[in-house]
């Protein structure tokens, strides 16, 4: 077991500025769905219970012998205290509601906006355009709404000061997502690829009529939680969907405007990155050095990554949803071996799940990677 | 003629595809001769796609074309069994709701000559071993997303055993969250996270 010197904050904040560390820190991207399942929870319960939900989280921490950091503190959402903006307008499916007790919450894939909302968001703006359509995109009334949004941040703010009593860094204060992002996820990834080229221009005057209730929502929700990033979620701009040109036109720009406009007020960056963005690595360059975390799902070749993003950028990923629900503890723990033998070489590197910890997991395996992360030490 | 077609497909050119085909059933031409030529379209798409020239986008855009073109074809078909080279029956099993994925790969394997039964998504695993059963594919293929789906297919794979059907199909899993430990852990044939590899598979399935 190597030597520890630092603190898991220091040790958290060292991987994110690419400074030396003394060992790489642990911060898995932790929802309710795991340990509930740890706790003999069905998700329903662990959902409309905020205390049962968040404390299984705190049990797994405590099943395991703790980690070093948290990406995001909880599931409480960190709204700004008026509007979010980071929502998208698609529908999710809820256990009990829509889905089994004990069936964690999905996406549902339909067109909540149509190519006729277009106009109304070039006019009116982001919040602007929500504002408008609250009742077809809201069912509660407004003053459930605030109150659901105090309640959100309140939580949030309360998960973030419980992790700092225990020393344990929160990665993010705030959550966004990206124009593509919103509008795939709102449009559907059929009719927003067809936007794309048809109506190129049209789609392009949308996204940038976004950009800044998006920003400025993110900075105040980060601000008013008192954790200086913005958890920024990119799932479907990457090239496993769509070729560089149309990256460089409708992702890539609004990405580096979020981020350069986050570093310029003093909050990291954490880029979730589900799906494969091998091919869009090189543009990472571009962007704050230093203010920016990498967060892989293990789609993406993360030793390509290291590679092209060494003394850039901190890297957080990515042990495989599949290898924890069905490996065995020594496989994920040669996996997170390896992990650390080439992204944790010269730091900048933090040990996380593949995208959310997965509800298969099981424990032993994530017991598996906790421990070889805080037993191994090559360098 | 074909080639136009099949040049406009490749171009996600709407109104050229969707009107050449109205005019050449119009003109009375076979709808099986115009299936052929949509289908050698998509066959160019599928290998731009396999030298990195098209990306999934370009994929969903002809796909959703051809699936479009299909759909004024299929009912000039009169009874005309379509020409097929095999029978799939894929579905998102019990537990996710996921079907981006598997409503790509349906349309390149039916473009590719395949008949494909479509399960839909939170498929029992009951439904696969009926559809095996009724369908007698020579595929059967799960799509997933979440791991969730990881038992259901296991105990799919199950039942298709216990009854005795499981040396008659190939079985195939695909989706973001596969892998080749999936596979291993359902007992499938092949595993794929990508629509034209799946249909590679499948093809080479039937070859064995």
């Amino acid at each position: 077991m190597p030597k520890e010197t630092m603190t898991a904050m220091e040790r958290m904040e060292a991987a994110v500025k690419l400074e030396p560390v003394d060992r790489i820190p642990c911060a898995p991207l932790m929802d309710i769905f795991f340990p509930a399942r740890f706790k003999g929870y069905t998700i329903l319960e662990a959902l409309r219970d905020w205390k049962k939900g968040f404390y299984s989280i705190v049990d797994v921490f405590d099943e395991v012998g703790g980690w070093d950091g948290m990406i995001l503190p909880g599931y409480s959402v960190a709204t700004t205290p008026h509007v979010y903006s980071g929502v998208s307008p698609g529908k999710n499916l809820f256990p009990g509601l829509d889905l089994g007790q004990d069936e964690p919450t999905q996406f549902e894939e339909k067109e909540a906006l149509t190519r006729d909302d277009y106009d109304d968001i070039i006019n009116l703006g982001w919040n602007g355009f929500r504002l408008k359509n609250k009742d077809r995109f809201n069912p509660m009334d407004e003053d459930r709404i605030v109150k659901w949004t105090e309640r959100q941040i309140g939580r949030y703010k309360t998960e973030i000061e419980f992790w700092k009593e225990r020393g344990v860094r929160s990665l993010c204060g705030a959550m966004t997502r990206s124009p593509l992002m919103i509008l795939s996820t709102s449009r559907s990834l059929m009719e927003i690829t067809k936007d794309i080229y048809r109506i190129p221009d049209k789609l392009e005057a949308v996204m940038e009529a976004m950009m800044d209730d998006l920003i400025s929502d993110s900075i105040e929700a980060a601000k008013f939680t008192g954790e200086p990033g913005v958890f920024l979620v990119m799932e479907r701009g990457g090239g496993f969907y769509y070729p560089l040109k149309i990256y460089e036109r409708f992702e890539y720009p609004h990405m580096k405007r979020m981020v350069e406009a986050f570093a310029a007020e003093g909050l990291i960056t954490v880029m979730h990155l589900d799906q494969d963005y091998t091919l869009n690595l090189p543009y990472f360059l571009d962007l704050p050095p230093k203010m920016v975390v990498a967060e892989l799902d293990s789609t993406t070749d993360i030793f390509k990554a290291k590679e092209i993003l060494n003394g850039h950028m901190c890297i957080a990923g990515d042990v495989p949803a599949a290898l924890a629900s069905l490996g065995t503890p020594e496989e994920v723990e040669e996996y997170c071996k390896k992990l650390i033998d080439v992204v944790g070489k010269d730091g900048g590197f933090i040990m996380s799940t593949g995208c959310t910890c997965p509800v298969e997991c099981k424990m032993d395996n994530f017991r598996a990677m906790v421990e070889a992360t805080k037993n191994y030490w090559p360098h | 003629m074909g080639k136009s077609l099949a040049e406009a497909l490749v171009k996600f050119d709407e109104d050229a595809v969707l009107g050449e085909v109205t005019k050449r059933l119009d003109d009375g031409e076979s709808p099986m001769q115009i299936i052929r030529d949509l289908q050698n379209g998509m066959g160019l798409i599928g290998e731009h796609f396999n030298t990195g020239e098209f990306f999934l986008s370009e994929l969903l855009m002809s796909a959703d074309l051809f699936a479009r073109a299909m759909e004024i074809l299929e009912p000039r078909l009169e009874g005309t069994a379509m020409d097929t080279i095999g029978r799939i029956v894929i579905g998102t099993p019990k537990g996710d709701l996921h079907d981006i994925g598997k409503n790509i790969f349906c349309t390149v394997a039916k473009a590719a000559g395949f008949e494909v039964h479509d399960l839909g998504v939170d498929v029992p695993v009951k439904r696969f071993v009926e559809a095996v059963e009724e369908v007698k594919p020579q595929i059967l293929a799960f799509s997933a997303l979440l791991t969730t789906a990881f038992n259901s297919m296991k105990g799919a794979m199950d039942l298709v055993t216990e009854k005795g059907l499981r040396d008659s199909v190939k079985v195939i899993v695909g989706g973001g969250v596969v892998t080749e430990t999936v596979m291993n852990f359902i007992g499938a044939d092949g595993y794929t996270t990508d629509a034209m590899d799946g249909l590679r598979q499948c093809q080479e399935f039937l070859k064995l």
